[in-house]
């Protein structure tokens, strides 16, 4: 490296990569894990998120977390927690709706409201 | 390129090598592998979490899950209920002794929330074999801060003003070294980074070393831009093999991504960094005899002046700054002095790091501001004491420090106000001790480190370190008599007075500021035959108590060499004759029915 700028393009790249480490991250998806939520599927959706942000480009601001929340007869969830707004569960989630819901609420803001879990 | 969704971290500093991490992390890996995880889990190795009592220790984010004694067979454990189902597995989670539930996450824990880190920001938090990682955490960015915005007067100004003082030991101020080192006049200088770490039971360079090598790299090559060098030697222990191996990957990876090297930035400055290792003499850590060293000579101090930072490596001006010191001097370049200044006290700024050890609950690393009292240090992070005894003395500054007694617990920890009280803040060793832990026979340690590392350049502290532990042997062996106090006074002024170099200058001050705080000790040994700490094991006289025994006959199954004897429910009787003083049967015995 040569110059000050791709010094910093460097460490822009580089912290992408660790900013889970440092919980600076944008948007949070929180996938239902737990014994109900892996075998409804949910290994698929957090599979699929991952190839999402990677397509989008969004490591560094996405984080995907497991976690063990349950409810039964709505497995796979997914939850999506924004700084400075409502968290939003989605209910029954497939790969495909998966897509729908990164591309309409994690890239455009607008939350699918048809899939929502019901409270 | 990939993206984990979960990075598991491992500490890989020497603490956790030792109980094992590197199993841990070869079966996180291959169950990784199994569960088809690979792709979506990153296993990072990371320097020292500093907790050292607790490892291996893991980590796992994004939670921040901190996992404590982390044995291979946790690890399907792990994968399987916190990796693939997000559960946390709570039975590995770290709990504190005060809180019912487990504590969970790392920012939550008491040990690393009263703490400050500084020069250890990164250890811990980053792979230290790859560049990357560091310059994802603001890597070389106070380099390339001081190159394109800096003159190196402004560098050694900022410095000065940040009062940043030595972290080695001596604590004098940094920013007035690299001035005269930039002044001198002198054709090349040199930048030697002091790696020679050799106060028992002190790793806080260890651990910067071997958690974030470029750190140091990075502060040398500024020190080099200050002052006028464009070579470095970092002169670190060959017993270090983790850190001289990482500082090997760090070094080579600088040069190839040009943080070192000809022309660093395009700027017109080159720095490169050569290891020398050292052999493990505590006397090379003294900067006259490590440049000795480093030469190639027999490692032995010279009168100063002329000062290195006049006269120093090969006869030119030379700095000499310890890895500490330098971990700090990023941070300060790229905060500012303000920042820096705003945390410690008066005449002490910024940070020290201590190795906590001894009678206390959470041995490891702590890094705290400078003004902290030894209460909070001991008790709020260190966990207090084990099985609630009671704190006698701490020993700062190592085998060239002194004790500090109860009564000092709460004064604020700085360089003065610990030289003040007789002790001093050296390299940021800390020992606790408590009611069992006798005090002469703590000097006579520390004696016996000094006296067998003194070099014998000088008579006074070759000779007469020798007589000192001899009296100390003989008060602890049975044999003191009256003037020996005042002997090792004596001979303590002389060796203070009259040795050359910091080594033979400080040896004596275990044994100065026990007598100090703890004459009575001394006293109890000497006059009275008798070490009131039950520690020396020649004033020992072992006596079962008639009144208190009931006769179970457990010492006697205890004892190695039949010296107690005795009918079953009446008292029995201990031979003092056949006594070899080992202590089991006091160990065994339910009713306290044995004195010594």
């Amino acid at each position: 490296m040569k110059s000050w700028e791709e010094l910093n393009q460097r460490r822009d790249e580089e912290r992408s990569k660790i900013s889970l480490r440092r919980s600076e991250a944008a948007v949070k998806i929180i996938v239902g894990g737990g014994t109900r939520g892996i075998a409804a599927g949910a290994r698929a959706i957090t599979s699929t998120t991952l190839d999402e942000i990677l397509r989008h480009h969004l490591e560094g601001k996405a984080v995907v977390q497991l976690a063990a929340v349950e409810q039964e007869g709505c497995e796979p969830l997914v939850r999506i927690e924004q700084p400075g707004k409502e968290p939003v569960v989605y209910q029954n989630v497939t790969p495909e709706r998966m897509q729908r819901i990164f591309q309409q609420h994690v890239l455009n803001g607008e939350v699918v409201k048809e899939w929502v879990m019901a409270s | 390129m990939a993206f984990y969704r979960s990075h598991v971290l491992v500490c890989g500093g020497t603490g956790c090598t030792s109980s094992g991490c590197q199993k841990v992390q070869e079966a996180l890996a291959t169950s990784l592998k199994r569960e088809g995880l690979d792709k979506e889990v990153a296993v990072v190795q990371t320097g020292c979490f500093g907790f050292c009592r607790l490892g291996p220790i893991v980590i796992v984010y994004p939670e921040g899950a901190f996992y404590t004694q982390v044995k291979p067979e946790d690890v399907p454990d792990i994968v399987t209920e916190h990796l693939i189902k997000g559960k946390l597995v709570e039975r590995l989670l770290f709990k504190e002794e005060m809180h019912e539930k487990p504590v969970s996450l790392y920012g939550d824990i008491d040990f690393y929330k009263k703490q400050h880190r500084i020069a250890l920001r990164n250890c811990g938090a980053i792979n230290p074999e790859k560049i990357g990682e560091y310059f994802a955490v603001d890597g070389y960015q106070a380099l390339a801060k001081v190159l394109h915005t800096m003159t190196p007067q402004e560098v050694i100004d900022t410095i000065k003003a940040s009062g940043l003082r030595g972290r080695g030991g001596g604590g004098f101020l940094t920013g007035a070294k690299w001035e005269f080192a930039a002044r001198a006049v002198g054709d090349k200088k040199y930048v030697v980074c002091n790696a020679d770490e050799g106060d028992p039971g002190a790793f806080m360079d260890r651990s910067v070393l071997e958690g974030d090598p470029h750190t140091v790299l990075e502060a040398m090559a500024i020190a080099g831009y200050a002052i006028g060098a464009s070579q470095g030697y970092i002169y670190v222990r060959a017993e270090y093999p983790i850190a001289v191996e990482r500082l090997r990957t760090a070094i080579a990876q600088a040069r190839e991504e040009g943080m070192l090297g000809e022309n660093i930035f395009n700027k017109g400055f080159s720095f490169d960094i050569e290891l020398r290792l050292g052999s493990g003499a505590f006397v090379c850590g003294e900067e006259t005899a490590l440049l000795a060293s480093v030469e190639g000579k027999r490692g032995m101090p010279r009168p100063r002046p002329p000062f290195p930072a006049v006269k120093g490596l090969l006869g030119c001006p030379t700095i000499i700054n310890n890895v500490e010191t330098l971990a700090n001097i990023p941070p300060i370049i790229l905060k500012g002095v303000e920042w820096f200044t705003s945390i410690g006290t008066e005449r002490s700024k910024g940070t020290k790091v201590f190795a906590l050890a001894g009678k206390i609950n959470n041995t490891g690393l702590v890094e705290v501001p400078m003004g902290t009292t030894l209460r909070e240090i001991i008790y709020d992070i260190g966990g207090g004491l084990p099985g609630g005894k009671t704190f006698k003395a701490a020993q700062t500054g190592g085998p060239s420090g002194g004790c500090i007694p109860v009564q000092y617990l709460d004064i604020p920890i700085d360089y003065d106000s610990l030289a003040e009280i007789g002790s001093m803040m050296g390299s940021g060793g800390l020992i606790v001790m408590d009611e069992t832990s006798c005090m002469v026979d703590i000097a006579k340690f520390f004696l016996e480190f000094t006296q067998d590392e003194s070099c014998g350049k000088c008579t006074p502290c070759r000779e007469g370190t020798r007589q000192m532990l001899e009296i100390l042997k003989r008060i602890t062996g049975g044999q003191g008599k009256p003037g020996d106090i005042e002997l090792l006074e004596d001979l303590a002024e002389t060796i203070k007075a009259a040795s050359l170099c910091g080594l033979g200058q400080t040896a004596p001050n275990p044994v100065l500021s026990t007598l100090r705080y703890f004459r009575e000790e001394y006293e109890a040994h000497i006059n009275e035959k008798r070490c009131p700490a039950g520690v020396c094991q020649a004033l020992l006289n072992y006596r079962i108590e008639p009144e208190k025994c009931k006769g179970c006959g457990l010492c006697a199954k205890e004892c190695p060499v039949g010296a107690i004897t005795g009918e079953r429910k009446s008292p029995f009787v201990l031979d003092a004759g056949k006594c070899i003083k080992c202590g089991a049967c006091v160990a065994k015995c339910p009713f306290k029915a044995i004195s010594r």
